[in-house]
C-alpha cells in the first residue's frame, strides 16, 4: 500500500527515511528549516521538500498534512517533535504517528500520560549496549 | 505563592523582578550559563540553572510545590513542553505559557494549555483599539460629495472634552448638530460640555473632514 508521509527533520534520519520511502513509490513530504539540510537527498528525489518549521500550522498545511496518512517527527529538538506530533495526532487525527524523543523521561511521560506515539533513541540504544555488553552479540537488525 | 517561571529572557526577568518585590516566591530557570550568572548577580538565589523542559530540572526547581508554573521562553514547542509537564506530571493547579506566534494560541489550548499571553497579540489589539478610536465615521455625503456628516467618539484625552461647543474651535465649514450621551441626544448648544465616551454628530464640508478631526479628537489633519 503506497502511502502520503510527512517527514518532518532532514537530517540524518529523516532524509534516509525520506528517500527509502521515495524509491518505494510513497509519496514523500519533508520538512526542514535549513534548505541547506535538503543537500542530504539525492539530486533525483521524488519527494516534495518544505522549507519552513514544523511546528508552524501554515507549513505543515504546505507539505500536505490534511490529506497526509503519516506524520513522522525527527528533528533534533524534542520539544520541536513533539508539538508536531501532537498537532498531527490530536488535531489532525493522521492515521501513523511518531516522533522521536532522545529525554527518556519525558519520552514516558508523552506515551504514558499524553497517548503521544513515540519512541526514545537513547533507550533503544541502552538496551542495545547492555545486550552487547552482557551476551557480547548486540545486533539487534 | 510559589511560582515557577522558565525562560530568562526580558519577560522572565522582569516578571521575576515584579513578583519578588509583591512578596512571592519564586524560582526562575534558564538553560543558558552565562545568562544564569547575569541573572544571578541581580536577582540571586531564585535564579537556578537548569532545563525546564526537563523532568529533573523542573523537579530542582520544586515543582511538586509550586502554585504557579509560567513559560516565557521564546520558543513556542519549549513552552507548550513546560506546561504539560508542569500541569500533568508535577500536577501544577496553574499553567500559564507566552505565545510567541499568534496561530499557536489555538493549537495551545486544543493541547490542554488554556492559559496564554500573546504580546504580539496584546500590541495588536491595543493598536487596533486605539486607530479605532482615531476614527471618525462618515455616516453619509450629499450635495455631490459636497456635504458630510460625520459621527466620533470622543475618548479621555481628545481636546474637545471637558470644554464647552462655544470653545471648540471648528473649521467654519461645519457644525456640530447634536451629541449622544448614553440614551440622550443632546441639542448641541454653546454650552455644553463635552464627556468622553459622547458621540458627536456634525455636519462639515468634504474638505474641512480632516480639520474637524483634528479639532475633536487631535491628531494630525491628515485623512
Amino acid at each position: 500500500m503506497l502511502m502520503k508521509m510527512i517527514i518532518v527533520g532532514c537530517g540524518r534520519a529523516g532524509s534516509t527515511i525520506a528517500v527509502k520511502m521515495s524509491l518505494e513509490g510513497h509519496q514523500v513530504s519533508i520538512i526542514d528549516k535549513n534548505p541547506l539540510a535538503f543537500d542530504r537527498l539525492p539530486p533525483d528525489f521524488a519527494g516534495t521538500m518544505v522549507v519552513g518549521t514544523g511546528i508552524d500550522e501554515d507549513v505543515l498545511i504546505k507539505a500536505g498534512i490534511k490529506e497526509t496518512e503519516a506524520v513522522i517527527a525527527v528533528t533534533k529538538g524534542d520539544n520541536t517533535n513533539i508539538m508536531i506530533g501532537q498537532i498531527a495526532e490530536f488535531l489532525y487525527k493522521i492515521p501513523r504517528v511518531m516522533v522521536r524523543i532522545v529525554d527518556p523521561k519525558v519520552k514516558q511521560f508523552y506515551d504514558t500520560e499524553i497517548g503521544l506515539p513515540c519512541y526514545c533513541p537513547t533507550e533503544i540504544n541502552a538496551d542495545y549496549y547492555i545486550r552487547f555488553l552482557k551476551e557480547g552479540n548486540g545486533c539487534i537488525s | 505563592m510559589y511560582i515557577v517561571i522558565v525562560g530568562g529572557g526580558k519577560v522572565g526577568y522582569y516578571l521575576t523582578k515584579t513578583l519578588l518585590a509583591e512578596n512571592h516566591e519564586v524560582t526562575l530557570l534558564d538553560w543558558d550559563y552565562e545568562k544564569v550568572k547575569l541573572l544571578k548577580q541581580d536577582l540571586g538565589e531564585a535564579v537556578i540553572f537548569a532545563n525546564g523542559s526537563s523532568i529533573d530540572g523542573l523537579e530542582k526547581a520544586g515543582c511538586t510545590r509550586a502554585d504557579v508554573i509560567v513559560a516565557v521562553t521564546g520558543d513556542d514547542e519549549d513552552n507548550l513542553v513546560i506546561c504539560q509537564l508542569g500541569k500533568r506530571y508535577f500536577k501544577v493547579p496553574k499553567a500559564i505559557s507566552r505565545i510567541n506566534n499568534p496561530k499557536n494560541e489555538r493549537i495551545f489550548k486544543e493541547l490542554g494549555v488554556g492559559t496564554t499571553i500573546s504580546g504580539t497579540i496584546s500590541i495588536v489589539a491595543s493598536i487596533e483599539q486605539y486607530l479605532a478610536k482615531q476614527h471618525i465615521i462618515r455616516l453619509m455625503s450629499f450635495n455631490h460629495e459636497e456635504m458630510v456628516l460625520l459621527e466620533t467618539e470622543l475618548f479621555a484625552g481628545c481636546p474637545a472634552v471637558g470644554k464647552k461647543i462655544s470653545e471648540i474651535k471648528l473649521p467654519n465649514e461645519c457644525i456640530i448638530i447634536t451629541i449622544l450621551r448614553g440614551k440622550n441626544a443632546l441639542f448641541a448648544k454653546g454650552d455644553v460640555v463635552l464627556e468622553s465616551g459622547d458621540l458627536v454628530i456634525a455636519i462639515s464640508t468634504q474638505n474641512e473632514q480632516a480639520a474637524v478631526k483634528k479639532a475633536l479628537i487631535g491628531g494630525e489633519p491628515s485623512a
